[in-house]
């Protein structure tokens, strides 16, 4: 980790750990899935064989998507005419198809992840998806995502004009890595479009998925400092207090008991340097996706003795 | 934990974990309102009263269909500060602080037709 004390100062790029790969390393696990058909859905005698599949943590639901159809239509529950609503669950959870798989799996399973991931794939809607954005192909996502990685920009520099000037294959270049979980072909057009200094940076991009058991998850998204007053790194830890305290322990030196942070599958430590994270840990749409997974209680609606 | 706690505990412990203490932090983040100031783009329809206010604790899809109803548009793409679509699960008030102006202000605009690529 570079410790500079100008660190504000120094030409972004040469903050980045190119000799060592670290972005790879970080960004690029894959999760092993089994997808199987929800059984109510299964119009087969034989309950169809599951599908494996070893997904890149940055990649998105709908990526599987055609796979999936492919594998599973003859056995569904035939739709006369009507398209398929394709979504999936994990445990009853449905998972937002506008978020990396490495996002859910950190927030649903943590570290732990088991091997397989047991995914339950629908063909048709039911009353657990009602809060799944609606998805009618591909053309969605796509624009869900750049959107995304448009705003996380803007984050950043102040504005999106950097974005917009970019020619039309760059951004077929984008797409495609994005399609590819190619992270090196990705950074190559990213990198153009970022500071130039951590002091010329607004804001870093950062969101905050808050998961409990149970209660489901919060996603706050908060302004978040590349640096501190004194122009050192802004910390994790830093981040977690001014925008969500409640994660840390009472004399604000650690985090609060059963709270866990992390990112990309791995434990992030309080004193990271956010812009490290940025850097290396960050999604394809831009973002420092951080989730803190909390016992319970902390996301559970006040009672009523407290209204 | 059974224990009743007075409100006025819970007032006074911040750090409080037994009571949603996440989900009161982020109320008291999202409090207060939102002045949403709209434009129009294009051929899109302008509306009567394109400033309002709005709860910072609701979604961006609040607003989304309350511009689709109001405008009578089938299709719309809604704009934060000309430059990108928020996502539909986003609370106003945290657009308002990473992206709004001056005061509590944020800048949207709208479109019948994709623009801002």
């Amino acid at each position: 980790m570079a410790a500079e004390a100008n660190v504000g100062e120094v030409p972004l790029h040469s903050l980045v750990e190119v000799q060592e790969d670290t972005r790879q390393q970080i960004c690029g696990g894959r999760v092993l899935v089994r997808i199987r058909l929800a059984p109510d859905e299964v119009a087969s005698l034989a309950e169809p064989d599951p599908l494996f599949s070893l997904v890149p943590r940055a990649a998105y639901l709908p990526f599987l998507f055609h796979d999936v159809l492919e594998h599973f239509k003859k056995s569904a529950i035939a739709r006369m005419g009507q398209p398929y609503e394709l979504w999936f669950d994990y445990n009853h959870t449905a998972l937002k198809w506008h978020f990396p798989l490495g996002v859910l799996c950190d927030a649903l399973v943590g570290m732990e992840v088991p091997v397989p991931l047991d995914l339950t794939v629908h063909f048709r809607g039911n009353s657990l998806m009602k809060e799944l954005l609606p998805f009618s192909g591909m053309a969605d996502l796509q624009r869900s995502v750049m959107n995304a990685f448009k705003q996380a920009i803007f984050l950043e520099v102040g504005s999106a004009s950097r974005f917009m000037r970019l020619e039309k294959k760059e951004h077929m270049m984008l797409w495609d890595a994005i399609l590819r979980s190619d992270i090196k072909s990705f950074a190559q057009v990213e990198e153009r479009l970022m500071c130039s200094t951590l002091l010329e940076c607004k804001s870093l991009a950062v969101r905050l998925h808050i998961s409990a058991p149970v209660h489901g998850d919060e996603v706050l998204l908060h302004k978040a400092p590349a640096l501190d007053e004194s122009g050192a790194a802004f910390t994790v830890g830093a981040f977690l207090a001014l925008a969500m305290p409640p994660l840390l322990s009472a004399n604000g030196d650690g985090l609060a008991e059963g709270v866990e942070v992390l990112t990309q599958g791995l434990m992030v430590p309080l004193e990271t340097p956010l812009y490290w994270l940025s850097l290396h840990a960050g999604y394809m749409d831009h973002f420092v996706h951080l989730i803190a997974r909390v016992p319970e209680s902390f996301l559970k609606p006040a009672c009523e003795g407290d209204a | 934990m059974f224990r009743g706690s007075s409100q006025a505990m819970l007032m006074s412990k911040a750090q409080d974990v037994s009571g949603g203490a996440v989900l009161a932090h982020l109320a008291r983040l999202r409090s207060g309102k939102v002045e949403v100031h709209v434009k129009a783009m294009g051929s899109a329809p302008a509306l009567r009263q394109p400033r309002f206010t709005i709860d910072g604790c609701k979604k961006f899809s609040k607003l989304i269909v309350y511009l689709k109803e109001a405008l009578k548009l089938e299709t719309i793409y809604v704009y934060c500060n000309d430059a990108f679509e928020p996502s539909p699960d986003e609370r106003l008030s945290d657009l308002q602080k990473c992206f709004g102006s001056s005061g509590n202000k944020l800048n949207i605009s709208y479109s019948g037709e994709q623009a801002f690529n």
